[in-house]
């Protein structure tokens, strides 16, 4: 028994000198904190893929999609194929939008979600006909149509198909209004 | 030469309350801790987008996040480097134990597998705790090394699953595989379990240094689908060299304190002699791994500079600097340590004696390197003078150019280490060959010429010439160590090859102060992996992934030395405790037939 405590003492002792020899040999210094967060990508010098990020960042968090568009239990449809799916979509007779092309699909999902209702997602009691999606430009979300270009651009990239981004137009736009 | 037999002897009990109490002490300070939040400035610059990042961390009230993870990561880190390296030696000296004909290798090796068995489950539980604290606390992060690594959770699983049976067909199955063929099988078996080991480590080293110097990956974090890539990132091969040759000289230091504490609790001189003999052969595994290791340690802050400069200046100058001070110290301690002990071994033999006027001599030099490495000098530049001159430091090897004075210590202190090697071994042996004597002035010559060269080729690119060639001198001054040393060993098989004996080795007769040089080399050991592990992983400063993916959290700064420090410590005593538990749980086995 003595044994073992003087054999544990001697290890903490040990251990308690090492530390106390820091203690008294190096400089207390606190390091200087990270540098602010290198979040802002400025748009003059943004790449395609640049832009793509900024939407992968957009759908996973300020828009909110990635709660109800997921791929296991969502409570919306999966969108990892949807600039695949939109032709179809435009071609259903349900289709009631403007759109030609999958980009413009996912824009006007955005901003008209009723415009075309995935059968079986429909607002209870409407038979398919009001979407419960909120409108992604409105409050409380309120993306700009910079951040809906983005996510577009992203959700075609996931889809395979590659993005069609006019990134010169978009940064015209961004950096005449801003946003 | 007789065989120790030891038995089970007066036990210690009650150790098994302070493990539990150190295990809450610790839980305890993982939930305090300082808590500050770097505030980001909201306002950003005209024509700029801000992307905030998505929701990425977890909260806990009142639990660092970072503390607790840092601790977890740190013990199972320490246990599996004791269960990978304990069965690369054990499966040497089986073979040993079966080329020589010797049973006492066999015990031993069967002794030191049994030590790691325990400890593994200890591993497995820590492991599996980190990874609920990660996925706990750092789900974004996870994520995203999920979407690059999932392909190798399988394998890494499946091989967890293959070395956790071949470890208990090995150590279970030593009884009953013990003669002629079954004994092949049970090397083989020996053999797997190793493979899988590194095999294992291997892999979450590849994990690890992606967060470093992530590979296949563009610079947005975007994986481009080259997993290879990402596995065999810059700094993957250097440090599972470092690791494995770091994990030995571990494992060894840890089974020797064992050795030690049964040592001092032993009851009889046949215990005594065993453990006596134990603590010798694990603590020449500890040192003759801790030899190369610098070695290894040089490649791998080669490759940090060469992957970014950036990092390597963070690494070696401004505030990290003064950890490479404080390691130099343990360092010495551990030379210290490891050179008394084998001072004290002479004493087990009369013809010893011989050697002891020279011990003070050795020391003497030894305490002198010590002091040289020592003295401060890279920490005293600022952050921005290290940077003013960095322009200047040779592209890959940089740093180390600062170092000449360190570089002659530390081959030195390398070197006399190994005298003391050579003295221990001597310490009965009587050369009988004609050549006796030129022999012995041949290796005093080389030895001689050793330390001249060694010292000639710092001083001179040292302080002589352009910064460009200063470093150029530590590759030719370990050279010219790595040759003196196998010089030095040739020349001695041969010498003493049919010596005389001049006495029986006395194992067991060591005095119990002796023991405690073991005891303090395990401390350090452990202590010094703890804080320089804190290192290579803080010099990713405020990035999960170095460069990719920034940590957003309020735990992004770099904390002072102190504070990393008092970390590190709660954490050795943390695990030294638990394994002092399982040193109090193997002596209390009763032991099996085969001892
Ligand atoms: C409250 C849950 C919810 C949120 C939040 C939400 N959606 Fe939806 N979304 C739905 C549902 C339900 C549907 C299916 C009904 C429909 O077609 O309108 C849908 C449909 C869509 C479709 C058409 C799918 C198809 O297969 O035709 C797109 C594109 C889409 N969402 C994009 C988005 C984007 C981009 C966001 C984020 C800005 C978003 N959604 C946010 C619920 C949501």
């Amino acid at each position: 028994m003595k044994v073992f405590y003087r054999y544990a003492a001697f290890a903490v002792m040990a251990v308690v000198f090492y530390t106390a020899f820091v203690e008294l040999v190096a400089p207390d210094v606190t390091p200087s904190p990270p540098p602010p967060e290198e979040e802002f990508v400025d748009i003059g010098k943004m790449t395609v893929e640049e832009f793509i990020i900024i939407g992968e960042r957009v759908f996973k968090g300020k828009g909110s999609c990635a709660l109800c568009h997921k791929r296991v239990r969502g409570r919306a449809p999966w969108l990892g194929e949807i600039a695949v799916t939109a032709a179809k979509r435009m071609e259903d007779p349900r289709y009631r939008g403007k759109a030609t092309n999958p980009h413009e699909y996912i824009l006007e999902s955005m901003l008209d979600p009723s415009a075309y209702v995935v059968p079986g997602y429909g607002k209870k009691g409407t038979a398919d006909t009001v979407s419960p999606m909120p409108d992604a430009s409105k409050p409380p979300v309120g993306l700009s149509r910079f951040e809906m270009e983005a996510v577009a651009a992203y959700l075609e990239t996931i889809s395979g198909r590659g993005a069609t981004v006019d990134l010169e137009r978009i940064k015209k736009e961004f950096l005449s209004n801003g946003r | 030469m007789t065989t120790p037999i030891p038995h089970t002897g007066r036990r210690t009990t009650g150790g098994l309350f302070l493990p539990f109490l150190l295990t809450a002490a610790f839980l305890a300070l993982a939930c305090l801790g300082p808590d500050p939040a770097h505030a980001a400035d909201p306002a950003g610059p005209a024509g700029a987008y801000q992307a905030a990042s998505p929701h990425l961390y977890r909260h806990i009230k009142g639990v660092n996040p970072r503390v607790a993870v840092w601790l977890v990561a740190q013990l199972h880190l320490w246990f599996a480097a004791f269960v990978l390296a304990v069965p690369a030696f054990v499966l040497v000296m089986e073979a040993a134990g079966v080329l020589r004909k010797d049973e006492r290798y066999d015990r031993l090796a069967f002794e030191f597998i049994r030590l790691s068995t325990t400890a593994y489950t200890l591993t497995a539980a820590f492991g599996a705790v980190l990874a609920a604290v990660l996925f706990a606390f750092y789900p974004g992060l996870i994520k995203y090394m999920s979407r690059i690594f999932s392909p190798t959770f399988a394998p890494y699983l499946l091989l967890f699953v293959v070395e956790n049976a071949c470890l208990y067909a090995y150590r279970f199955g030593w009884k009953t595989m013990r003669q002629g063929r079954a004994k092949l099988v049970h090397m083989g078996i020996g053999g797997l379990l190793n493979l899988t080991g590194i095999a294992i480590m291997v892999i979450a080293n590849a994990w690890t240094t992606f967060m470093m110097s992530p590979g296949g990956v563009y610079q947005s974090g975007l994986f481009s689908g080259r997993l290879w890539e990402a596995i065999n990132n810059p700094l993957w091969n250097p440090l599972n060299l470092h690791r494995f040759m770091a994990n030995i000289a571990f494992g060894g230091s840890i089974v020797a304190a064992y050795a030690a504490y049964r040592f001092l609790g032993a009851g009889s001189d046949g215990e005594r002699a065993h453990y006596d003999w134990m603590g010798y052969t694990a603590n020449f595994i500890a040192v003759a791994a801790l030899l190369p290791l610098p070695f290894a340690g040089y490649w791998l802050t080669a490759e940090i500079y060469a992957y970014s400069q950036q990092m390597g200046i963070t690494l070696m100058g401004g505030i990290f600097g003064w950890l490479f001070i404080i390691q130099a110290v343990l360092i010495g301690a551990l030379f210290l340590s490891a050179n008394y002990y084998l001072w004290c071994g002479m004493e087990r033999s009369d013809g010893g004696k011989r050697y002891t006027p020279y011990i003070k001599y050795i020391a003497f030099v030894i305490a002198l390197c010590f002091l040289v490495w020592f003295t401060p000098h890279t920490p005293q530049m600022r952050p921005s003078e290290v940077r003013a001159i960095g322009g200047q430091y040779h592209p890959v090897l940089g740093p180390l150019g600062l170092m000449p004075a360190k570089n002659i210590a530390v081959n030195i202190m390398i070197l006399f280490t190994f005298l003391s090697f050579l003295l221990h071994r001597r310490s009965n042996l009587e050369a009988t060959v004609r050549w006796a004597a030129f022999g012995k002035a041949a290796q005093a010559a080389i030895f001689s010429a050793a330390v001249l060269n060694i010292t000639f080729l710092g001083v001179y690119y040292g302080y002589f010439t352009n910064t460009v060639y200063k470093v150029a001198s530590s590759v030719p001054q370990v050279v010219t160590t790595i040759l003196a040393i196998a010089a030095c060993t040739a020349i001695d098989a041969v010498l003493f090859r049919g010596a005389k004996r001049t006495g029986p080795v006395r194992w067991g007769k060591m005095p119990a102060r002796s023991q405690y040089a073991l005891v303090l080399l395990a401390v350090s050991f452990t202590w010094l992996m703890g804080l320089m592990g804190f290192v290579r992983s803080a010099i990713r400063q405020h990035w999960h992934v170095y460069g990719v993916v920034r940590d957003t959290s309020a735990h992004a700064f770099t904390p002072s030395i102190t504070y990393a420090t008092r970390v590190v410590s709660i954490g050795t005593v943390v695990f030294m405790a638990l394994m002092v538990f399982i040193f109090y749980l193997n002596g209390r086995k009763r032991d099996e037939g085969l001892l």
